[in-house]
């Protein structure tokens, strides 16, 4: 086998895309990377002290829907008609959380212009993807219904449809309202309807044009 | 067999990390960003005026043997129109004004990609890969009596002579000779020890 990561990554002869790879693992949030982006509140990003832990994203305990992003501070690398995006999520045990994470085009609102997002928490009753194309958003339900049990999903953007796949699975295939511009990696939480700490975790993130 | 040093960057975030140091090797105005763009990866721009130059590399840390290494970048210039662009490859000084060194001369001046190495002269050889502001995939390995130089995929050239001989570090540059200043684009940096 050879020793190199990019020849195990890219045919022989091809060249490679635009890609990133993080296992938030170690001390702090790689801020050279990341950027926290408040919408309203406080909210933290930081490595959990846990097996399998990962990154740690909590809301403050306040009232007024605390919400934040991870992004990488609207430097949009990736390309909405060729990607794939995977990560990992693990809802915490309050429900009142809602929870988005993919890729966007923005880290200003709640919901970017453009975007293409699993979605879980007390949002949507199901795991769910939610796209947008500029003006209109819609969201499509998966069948697997919201839990705390920890999933690895998969969006993939291919120009014609975006799907997304829940442990492997494809779930849900959207065809309209896609994202066509440039777009960023995003994680997202908001405190929903109680006043408490809300959280969940992501151990791994990938994103790449193809 | 002992798992030797090896580096990855994605050159993908918010801003350059900062194991990773830029320095003006030349003249003024250059730096390093992250490209806003699909593709865009890490900018690193020479700076306005005439024979400016800039780079990226390890603030000589040199954890790259000479004789056992290979370096994989894919990059481009960013420009079309005939100025100088920069390069990539490994170097024991932060740049092509020190001996000791491989890299590909990407510079939109030349008809051809070059190949390039130097202990204490330089041996430049054309590739048969047109000069273009495309992506590439280059390879440079550091062999015991050779330096090999491959693009997309394919074997280029053969050094056999003017082979460094100091431990290395990774390094991408842009250079301009205009007053027009120059870019290179860079989506992804490997380096190891074989």
């Amino acid at each position: 086998m050879t020793d190199s990561i990019y020849d195990q990554l890219n045919a022989n002869g091809t060249v490679g895309k635009q890609r990133v790879v993080e296992t938030f693992s170690g001390d702090s949030l790689d801020t050279d990377r990341w950027h926290t982006q408040q919408i309203v509140a406080t909210c933290t990003f930081a490595p959990a002290d846990s097996v399998d832990g990962g990154l740690l994203i909590s809301t403050d305990a306040g009232g007024g829907s605390p919400s934040a992003y991870l992004s990488f501070n609207d430097v949009c690398q990736y390309n909405p008609l060729g990607f794939r995006f995977i990560s990992t999520c693990k809802k915490g045990a309050d429900n009142n959380v809602g929870i988005k994470a993919g890729i966007g085009s923005d880290d200003s609102s709640a919901t970017p212009a453009h975007n293409s997002l699993m979605t879980a928490g007390s949002l949507v009753s199901y795991r769910a993807l939610a796209t947008k194309d500029g003006s209109t958003g819609t969201q499509t339900n998966s069948d697997v219904a919201v839990s705390s049990t920890e999933f690895v999903y998969d969006i993939v953007g291919n120009g014609s449809s975006n799907i997304l796949s829940l442990d492997g699975v494809t779930k849900v295939t959207k065809t309209t309202n896609l994202p066509t511009a440039k777009c960023q990696p995003l994680l997202y939480i908001q405190s929903r309807s109680t006043s408490a700490v809300k959280t969940w975790n992501c151990k791994y993130m990938e994103c790449y044009n193809t | 067999m002992a798992y030797k040093q090896h580096f990855i960057e994605w050159f993908s975030g918010k801003q350059l990390p900062s194991y990773w140091t830029g320095a003006q090797v030349a003249g003024s105005g250059g730096s390093a960003s992250m490209a806003d763009a699909i593709d865009g990866g890490i900018n690193v721009n020479s700076g306005s005026g005439s024979n400016n130059s800039y780079a990226i590399y390890f603030n000589n840390k040199r954890q790259y043997s000479a004789t056992g290494s290979v370096m994989i970048n894919v990059s481009k210039i960013n420009v079309s129109t005939n100025y100088r662009g920069g390069g990539v490859g490994m170097s024991n000084v932060h740049a092509t004004n020190g001996n000791n060194y491989i890299y590909f001369q990407n510079t939109a001046s030349n008809t051809y990609i070059k190949a390039v190495s130097r202990s204490t002269s330089g041996l430049f050889s054309d590739t048969s890969v047109t000069q273009d502001a495309n992506y590439h995939s280059f390879k440079g390995e550091c062999k015991s009596s050779s330096a090999e130089f491959t693009i997309d995929g394919g074997l280029q050239v053969t050094h056999t002579t003017n082979l460094p001989t100091l431990a290395l570090q990774p390094f991408i540059y842009a250079d301009d000779s205009s007053s027009v200043s120059a870019d290179m684009r860079c989506i992804y940096c490997e380096a190891y020890n074989t």
